[in-house]
């Protein structure tokens, strides 16, 4: 039994209580303050929580698969009872008045709801240096980033402070720092899971999903959090299958895992790159059938991405104009000046790079070439990975080109810093589910994450093949 | 001095007539305290998505319908991006090029004449919030309850060449959409705001002058007005050879005249895009077919059948069909056997009089009743009855208009009402000589002028019977009795 | 086609963006590299995609209208708790004139 299933198990059946796992949680974040991993954290706010669900045990009640268990949420998760501020001095303080979906159910399957996460800002960010509280820190070498843009999130997991956090992924969000940090990061299929309370960064390619340390929490946290909200006309109404399921009795036998060698080349860490191949080998001496296949599109994952993303980026922030909620900027003269001193001074440097470079993109007389352009691109991209999954169950590449680098490293140099995204971008444009899992370290106890993608919908193919992956290692040796 | 004319199309906004709001459950109203009708979608909020109004879809299916549209069966919201305090999320959730209808044409009528304007779109969009500021306030007050009202727009070819054509072509796109429901229509509340264009051009050239844009024109009225000044302003700038600015202005009613809003220093750039939150909007044939057999009648369509079944002047079926609840009035008493003609003219005259004072009430009832002053209810049947006294020469027109009004006092019917009040007609022959005698006897001197050919006294003649029975002397038996009393010689 | 320093300005315009509050390094900078970056997604006109379908959503949606009751709101209180400037009635902003478009 996992981590999650253990600890609610525990509460429920009283052998522990939430408040305890709470007192716990939050001694543990006291220690381990210096990380910088929350935006947001209210003692008391998680105690009221935690007993809550105790009084509900004692009471003879079943909070629910998640009972007493803390979940960290992301700090571009609006909840009524703490502040979002997505990082970022606009959001400054907002206090929103309705409940995320994600936060909802998690609330309905007895979850505590632990804090808000550092963030890059708005999620714009590979890093977690795009803050305007500071960057979070990587858990075991506070030199190096966390990642990002689910920077604090997967830290606090990392740390160990919390069992489970929300992530959201845009273009590798979740996945980039879960590899930095060591743990498992899935974005489930675009449409999989509500956005709605969720600060919107990029519409068609946002997801929301858990960063753990195991694949059972994280499957787990998938199916509370997973299925359609009317709320949100972009979620699907297929039914939501069983991820735990698929990871009982994984096995690798019969499975078709393709590989791109072609991506285990040139950019890529060459320690991560020989983890990725031993990977794929044992997988094959476990009965898996490895499968050579081509990712032509890979190199335009990034151009394609930044096109449009910036796009729908520059488009939801236009919202952030000092006048509605958010913070007004002193020392404005007239609308005019309310508009643009809140948004100059109120965003940061990569913020205003993406709003420029979307409304740039979206102008009359470079839709046509840019924008509208891109969308098409996408299209190909979407059939060449129909065309791979025709040949294959799973997909596995690197989940980064390099481990966790050192703060300031790239952060200098815009471009370098997106292409941090490479590996991760592709699933995102194609609306895939994708999961990181931990790989084992390079030799500066970096962790390295390897990647699994699985065709739209097939959650159950994935889990089942990430399943298979940590069974071939372990058989092969010993790793989580 | 060459000669201009003028081109003109009418973009018109109208609110449908839902429960909530187009993009989110918020509730649609109006004259509520500011802010009341507002949550995380209509403000912006972060994290906030919007959903689509399936009654606002529907009732934009009718309107299409209503108005021969090609209906889009896929159509895509798109965003269009400005900075306005009003606009909350710094976009307009609207429709741009794949709106759900192409085409379709408003019928109205000009003088009588039947005409027709073509339309080039119908699209689905939100409406803003209000701006708003008192005096030489330097701050604006934001109230965001408007904010994602569901509105319809409403695009004309640039067909209509005058201000009447305009006014003629606003109001009977305004009877429709009310009389299809798709719109409450009342226009003090902003229910359909219309925006024109307007430009002139020299006789008999094809390209189109500089257009200029009056927006805001809620009335009728302020349409023709402001487009009359419009084109006076325009032509007397082109035959001037002065540059016609490409402007957007507003009507001022207190000074008859139109000003600039603004410039209009090239198109802005709204940077339109798909709906990333919206999939697209695929229409149900079942909603259609829906939509199609709960279509009334059409006013241009009653207009047309009244003329045709009921041999009607134009007039009379204009004004049938722009009063409510006054055709199927007719219709039904015509089922029950009335006289189509009869039936019109109390319509019409009696009670559309007392309609537009208030004084009587038409009421949504089975019966088709009519609600007098005091509360009493008479069905549209008693009415037959009445209109049947008069055709059985029991009521003249001027008592059945007494025995009506006291029907609506009471509530009664109107054989009940004439006994009652003693107002039948005085027909019998025998009776109305006897009359005819006495007045003769007592106006001598008249009966020798008229004798002497004076015959305008038949005016008095006839004033004095009527007088003597208490107006109850049938008219139409009373002239050729008198005629024949007056003409015999004296004996 | 590439972006030259006029257009990031105007560009930068047309997002209420204003170069001149920050720094003239810092404007600097950031025009430069919004030249590299629109120069790098050049990279994509290598590809051709006449006859393509345009991608909005990377998998099939269906849209639901919705046919809910209007849902009671949070009121005026809550819904102004968050803005920079109210009265306790309206959002307050510097008056508007002639911008863009108003209405009603």
């Amino acid at each position: 039994m996992a981590e999650l299933q253990a600890l609610a198990h525990a509460v429920r059946s009283g052998a522990t209580s939430a408040l305890h796992v709470a007192d716990q949680a939050l001694e543990r974040a006291a220690e381990r303050r210096a990380l910088n991993a929350f935006d947001q954290l209210d003692d008391a706010l998680v105690r009221a929580q935690a007993a809550a669900i105790d009084e509900r045990v004692s009471r003879g009640e079943d909070p629910g698969p998640l009972a007493g268990v803390p979940v960290a949420l992301k700090a571009n998760m609006v909840t009524p009872d703490l502040p979002t501020t997505c990082s970022s001095r606009i959001l400054q303080g907002y206090e929103g008045f309705y409940d995320a979906t994600v936060a909802a159910r998690l609330r309905a399957a007895g979850a505590i709801l632990f804090g808000k996460t550092a963030m890059d800002e708005f999620a714009m960010g590979s890093s977690g240096e795009h803050a305007s509280g500071g960057p979070a820190l990587h858990p075991t070498d506070p030199t190096r980033v966390p990642g990002g843009s689910s920077s604090g999130s997967a830290s606090a997991v990392g740390a160990g402070i919390v069992p489970a956090a929300l992530g959201s992924d845009t273009g590798g969000s979740i996945r980039l720092p879960a590899a930095f940090c060591g743990v498992v990061g899935f974005k489930p299929t675009y449409g999989r899971v509500s956005r709605r309370g969720l600060v919107a960064f990029a519409s068609s390619f946002d997801q929301i999903g858990p960063l753990t340390r195991s694949l059972e929490d994280a499957a787990l946290i998938y199916e509370v959090i997973a299925g359609r909200d009317p709320l949100d006309a972009t979620t699907v109404s297929l039914p939501v299958t069983s991820a735990l399921q698929a990871l009982d009795g994984a096995s690798p036998r019969g499975l078709r895992v393709g590989v791109d060698a072609s991506l285990l080349g040139e950019g890529l860490q060459p320690e991560i790159r020989t983890s990725l191949e031993r990977a794929a080998h044992q997988l094959g001496t476990s009965g898996a059938e490895i499968v050579p296949i081509s990712l032509k599109m890979a190199r335009y994952a990034v151009a394609t991405y930044y096109v449009l993303t910036s796009a729908e980026a520059s488009s939801n922030l236009s919202r952030f104009d000092g006048v509605h909620f958010g913070v007004r900027a002193a020392g404005a003269e007239g609308l005019e000046q309310v508009y643009t001193r809140s948004r100059t001074l109120g965003f940061g440097p990569e913020v205003r790079r993406r709003i420029l470079l979307g409304t740039f993109v979206l102008s009359a007389g470079s839709y046509d070439a840019y924008y509208a352009h891109a969308q098409k691109v996408r299209t190909l991209f979407c059939r060449e990975f129909e065309q791979v999954f025709q040949a294959c169950d799973v997909v596995l590449l690197p989940t980064t080109p390099t481990t966790a680098f050192r703060l300031g490293n790239q952060v200098r140099d815009p471009l370098a810093m997106y292409l941090q995204d490479a590996y991760t971008i592709p699933a995102s444009l194609a609306g895939l589910p994708a999961l990181s899992m931990p790989l084992g370290v390079d030799e500066a106890g970096l962790p390295i994450g390897a990647q699994l993608l699985a065709a739209p919908f097939a959650e159950t193919t994935l889990f089942r093949a990430a399943g298979a992956l940590r069974s071939a290692l372990a058989g092969a040796g010993g790793l989580p | 001095m060459s000669a201009y004319e003028a081109v003109i199309g009418l973009e018109v906004h109208a609110q449908l007539k839902t429960q909530a709001k187009m993009f989110s459950d918020a509730p649609v109203g109006f004259g509520a305290a500011p802010n009341s009708l507002v949550h995380e979608v209509c403000a912006g909020h972060p994290g906030s998505l919007p959903t689509v109004n399936g009654q606002a879809v529907r009732l934009a299916i009718r309107a299409g319908l209503a108005l021969s549209c090609a209906l889009q069966r896929v159509s895509v919201f798109s965003r269009k991006h400005y900075f306005y305090p009003d606009l909350p999320k710094g976009y307009q959730i609207s429709q741009y090029d794949m709106p759900i209808c192409w085409g379709g044409v408003v019928a109205y009528e000009l003088d009588g004449e039947p005409r027709a304007c073509d339309l080039t779109r119908i699209h689905l969009e939100e409406d803003s919030g209000k701006s708003a500021h008192t005096g030489e306030e330097s701050t604006s007050h934001i109230d965001l309850n408007r904010a994602g009202t569901p509105l319809i727009e409403i695009v004309s070819e640039p067909s209509l060449r005058s201000p009447e054509e305009a006014a003629a072509y606003f109001k009977a796109l305004h009877q429709l959409l009310v009389c299809v429901g798709v719109t409450e229509g009342v226009l003090a509340e902003g229910h359909m705001r219309c925006d024109a264009n307007v430009s002139v051009r020299p006789v008999g050239q094809e390209a189109f002058g500089t257009k200029v844009e009056i927006k805001n024109l809620n009335s009728f009225k302020f349409l023709k007005d402001a487009l009359a000044f419009e084109i006076r302003r325009q032509t007397a700038c082109a035959q001037a050879g002065e540059v016609i600015e490409q402007e957007t202005r507003l009507w001022d009613d207190t000074t008859k005249q139109t000003f600039v809003l603004r410039k209009k220093e090239g198109a802005a750039d709204y940077r339109y895009f798909p709906e990333p939150d919206l999939p697209p909007l695929v229409l149900d044939d079942a909603w259609i077919e829906a939509e199609r057999a709960a279509l009334p009648e059409l006013p241009h369509e009653t207009r047309a059948r009244l003329q045709s079944a009921y041999a009607l002047s134009p007039y009379d079926a204009a004004v049938l069909t722009a009063n409510e609840g006054f055709v199927p009035r007719l219709d039904h008493a015509v089922a029950m056997g009335a006289n189509p003609k009869a039936i019109v003219n109390w319509l019409t005259g009696p009670i559309a009089g007392a309609a537009n004072a208030g004084e009587v009430a038409l009421c949504g009832d089975a019966a088709l009743s009519f609600e007098g002053a005091q509360g009493a209810r008479v069905p549209l049947g008693a009415l037959v009855d009445l209109q049947q006294l008069v055709d059985q020469g029991r009521l003249s027109h001027n008592l059945a208009r007494q025995v009506w009004a006291k029907m609506l006092e009471t509530g009664d019917g109107a054989a009940q009402v004439m006994e009652r009040e003693g107002l039948e007609q005085v027909a019998d022959t025998g009776a109305l000589a006897r009359l005819v005698d006495e007045v003769i006897a007592a106006n001598p001197n008249q009966v020798a002028a008229y004798r002497k050919g004076k015959t305008a006294l038949m005016g008095f003649f006839l004033g004095q019977v009527m007088k003597a029975s208490q107006g109850k002397a049938d008219p139409k038996q009373l002239q050729p009795l008198l005629e024949a009393a007056l003409s015999a010689e004296p004996h | 086609m590439s972006i030259d320093r006029d257009t990031v300005y105007h560009t930068a315009r047309l997002a209420r963006i204003d170069l001149e509050l920050l720094p003239a390094a810092e404007a600097e900078t950031l025009a430069a590299q919004m030249e590299s970056i629109v120069a790098y997604v050049e990279l994509l006109r290598e590809l051709p995609t006449e006859g393509v379908e345009p991608t909005v959503h990377p998998i099939p949606l269906t849209l639901v209208p919705r046919d809910a009751a209007a849902r009671e709101t949070p009121g005026a209180a809550a819904v102004l708790a968050s803005a920079p400037a109210h009265d306790g009635a309206t959002f307050l902003v510097p008056r508007v004139v002639g911008q863009e478009d108003s209405d009603g």
